[in-house]
């Protein structure tokens, strides 16, 4: 739950004067975005895959509570057993008692935004159950006791040089700086784990309503374990996750490893079908299935916003976001980030609190062209950028005012020839002191406010106008 | 509050977000995307085969006069294992270990794969009685025996024929596995290594 108001302006301002972690951001994005490029032109269909997607995700949420009711009965039917959370404390509760119950001690996790979202670590640990995280990004944030970065790759603001660190005061080895060594210290330090551990618990990438299995994506081989060798697995699912059917999942899958990470497929993909059956040696005797609701359920009564739920947790829109690139991860103030933490997070939390995020995009649109579900990100930003201009008009604050007036005077001078000619030309002059290097700089108030931030490009003495008539002598000057 | 209230309300949340009449209806129509079936099997094993090596798979491919369990015998000598785990399969009866009970401290486990995919190099377990799921996860090495036949085109492929396999999915087993090369990360600097919690290496012998 986000207790203070997230100051997303503060947060920029700190990583953008971090050039280890812009160094990171570039590299990461750029080798992001590359790789999905390249895996999604290797598939013909593409268009058609997104489009399909879409629109089994809008007959999901439509339809979402008899969705739900299937996937209980299914799940039900294959030996499993459903909760239903309303909230993350519920949540939380929820996996505490059937720990308890159970005489859990160790517990290993595997990565899950759910679990993040609804702070369940700190539940566990705070009721004595020793809980590890097992996905190597995930571990090394846990370790060094820090919040994921990326809802992919986690720890992609920390250095080998950090690591190597952590790991040889955490475990007492030399500071290696291979990673493939590192790599290794962990797979020890963490296979102890998985064989000791009494609980494995899950994130759901997609929910069958029709025959209550359960999609796990991943590369490490991590949820393979958690779910498999302990005796109880408890997964923890978002409501939206569902698929209705169970051959639909090969859509999905085509989409998702691609737009993540630009894999044809991931390395795993685990479809789970209830515990283990009679004659089985391995996998769970319990397994649990978490609905989590926590303000999902409001989001689809929001025509405007609805689409929100459609989102499949690929980070895409992260990766391509220049904002995302500039700023990084925890700017966003919670455990989603990127164009999708700018539209979820206010949506999920207290509005007043997470005011900034809608803003904190150029709506340049690029997540919603590589979106695999087609969300139209700049759509859902306007409107809750609406919501947020509505509770601020409540209150008729003085920047309100001025802002008001500042647009109405922009648009009378905009949309007047000879006011933009003159405005322009009064310009010229009025600009003398505050120019430097065809910028100017430390404007007077209120114009401070824009200039505190960034440079104004200088009027310029011959205007464009000019220019092109000198140029093509009053002919249009578009060659045919 | 208890599991039963939250339900309720969740679902009267729910039902109260969109009006009944102008809710889309559930489709109920099974759609399978192009399983592009018409490709012949050779080209199918090439495809496979160049997409599991991409992801730092290896493959051996069973010639003619090869009998499958000299070769593994080989490939067990040449990795230098202790021991070995394998599934209860037809053709590992005559290997020259016996199968390693304690799968935590075997060196290779060797499994069958009831499909592949050739178009994203994957390899597809079914969980079941004589095919535990740790035998592809535990040891550092993975050896799968894949039969070139089972080889399909592409994901949805798969999901036609799992429907044919699995009665249209009433009766799915617990797991199933996809499995596409050696376990692998890159939460290191974006520096891929292999081998962080399952298997760093992943062989197929087709046969």
């Amino acid at each position: 739950m986000i207790t203070e108001r997230i100051d997303f302006k503060k947060n920029s301002v700190e990583a953008l004067g971090d050039p280890k972690l812009k160094k990171a951001l570039v590299n990461f994005t750029d080798r992001s975005r590359s790789s999905r490029k390249k895996a999604v032109s290797e598939v013909s269909e593409w268009e058609e895959l997104r489009s399909e997607a879409r629109g089994i995700k809008e007959e999901v949420i439509e339809n979402l509570d008899s969705y739900l009711l299937e996937l209980e009965k299914s799940v039900t039917r294959v030996g499993g057993k459903v909760h239903w959370a309303k909230d993350a404390e519920e949540a939380s509760a929820i996996v505490v008692d059937i720990a308890r119950k159970n005489n859990v001690r160790n517990v290993v996790k595997s990565k899950s935004m759910a679990t993040e979202e609804i702070e369940l670590n700190k539940h566990l640990i705070s009721n004595g159950i020793n809980t590890v995280e097992t996905d190597l990004g995930e571990y090394i944030v846990q370790l060094c006791d820090d919040h994921p970065f990326h809802i992919i790759t986690p720890a992609i603001h920390k250095t080998k040089e950090d690591i190597s660190k952590l790991f040889s005061e955490k475990f007492g080895v030399p500071e290696y700086e291979e990673p493939q060594k590192l790599t290794n210290i962990a797979r020890k330090e963490l296979r102890e784990k998985f064989l000791s551990a009494d609980m494995g618990i899950s994130g759901v990438n997609f929910a069958v309503a029709e025959t209550g299995t359960i999609a796990i994506v991943e590369n490490e081989g991590n949820a393979r374990l958690a779910t498999t060798f302990p005796d109880i697995h408890v997964a923890i699912m978002g409501i939206e996750k569902i698929v209705p059917r169970f051959e639909q999942l090969s859509i999905f899958l085509s989409l998702l490893a691609r737009s993540a990470t630009g894999q044809k497929s991931s390395t795993y993909v685990s479809l789970i079908t209830g515990p283990r059956r009679e004659g089985e040696s391995d996998g769970p005797r319990q397994f649990h299935l978490v609905f989590v609701d926590n303000g999902r359920s409001d989001i689809a009564k929001s025509e405007e916003t609805r689409e929100s739920l459609y989102c499949i947790r690929c980070g895409a829109c992260i990766n391509i976001c220049p904002v995302y690139r500039q700023v990084g991860g925890h700017s966003y103030g919670w455990v989603y980030s990127g164009p999708i933490g700018a539209i979820i997070t206010p949506q999920l939390n207290d509005p007043e609190k997470t005011a900034d995020l809608p803003f904190a995009s150029s709506l340049c649109g690029a997540c919603r062209d590589v979106c695999p579900v087609k969300i139209d990100f700049p759509h859902v930003l306007l409107s809750l950028r609406q919501k947020v201009v509505e509770k601020t008009k409540e209150k008729a604050d003085l920047p309100g005012f001025m802002e008001k007036i500042a647009f109405q005077l922009w648009s009378f001078v905009f949309s007047r020839p000879f006011y933009y000619g003159f405005v322009g030309k009064t310009m010229v002059f009025l600009q003398y002191f505050y120019q430097k290097d065809n910028e100017l700089r430390g404007l007077p108030y209120p114009f401070s406010k824009w200039t505190k931030e960034k440079n104004f490009p200088a009027f310029s003495r011959k205007p464009f106008r000019k220019r092109w008539k000198e140029k093509y002598h009053g002919k249009s000057g578009i060659t045919k | 509050m208890n599991s039963k209230e939250s339900k309720a309300l969740i679902l009267q949340n729910l039902s109260s977000a969109i009006r009944e009449d102008k809710k889309m209806s559930r489709s109920t129509e099974r759609v399978f995307l192009d399983p592009q079936l018409s490709i012949d099997q050779s080209k199918l094993q090439d495809d496979f085969i160049a997409n599991f090596e991409m992801v730092s798979g290896e493959v051996h491919l069973l010639g003619e006069k090869e009998s499958l369990t000299g070769k593994i015998n080989e490939l067990i000598r040449e990795l230098g294992a202790q021991s070995v785990s394998f599934w209860n399969m037809n053709s590992l009866k005559s290997l020259e270990f016996t199968s390693e009970t304690d799968l935590a401290s075997a060196d290779i486990g060797i499994t069958g794969a009831d499909f592949a995919i050739a178009d994203t190099g994957t390899l597809v377990l079914l969980s079941g009685p004589e095919q535990p799921r740790l035998t592809s996860l535990l040891p550092p090495v993975h050896i799968a025996i894949l039969e070139k036949e089972t080889i399909v085109p592409n994901i949805h492929a798969l999901f036609a024929k799992l429907g044919e396999s699995h009665e249209n999915y009433d009766k799915l087993c617990s797991c199933i596995s996809f499995i596409t090369g050696p376990s692998r990360t890159a939460d290191i600097e974006l520096n891929l290594t292999l081998g962080v919690h399952g298997p760093g290496r992943a062989i197929v012998i087709i046969v």
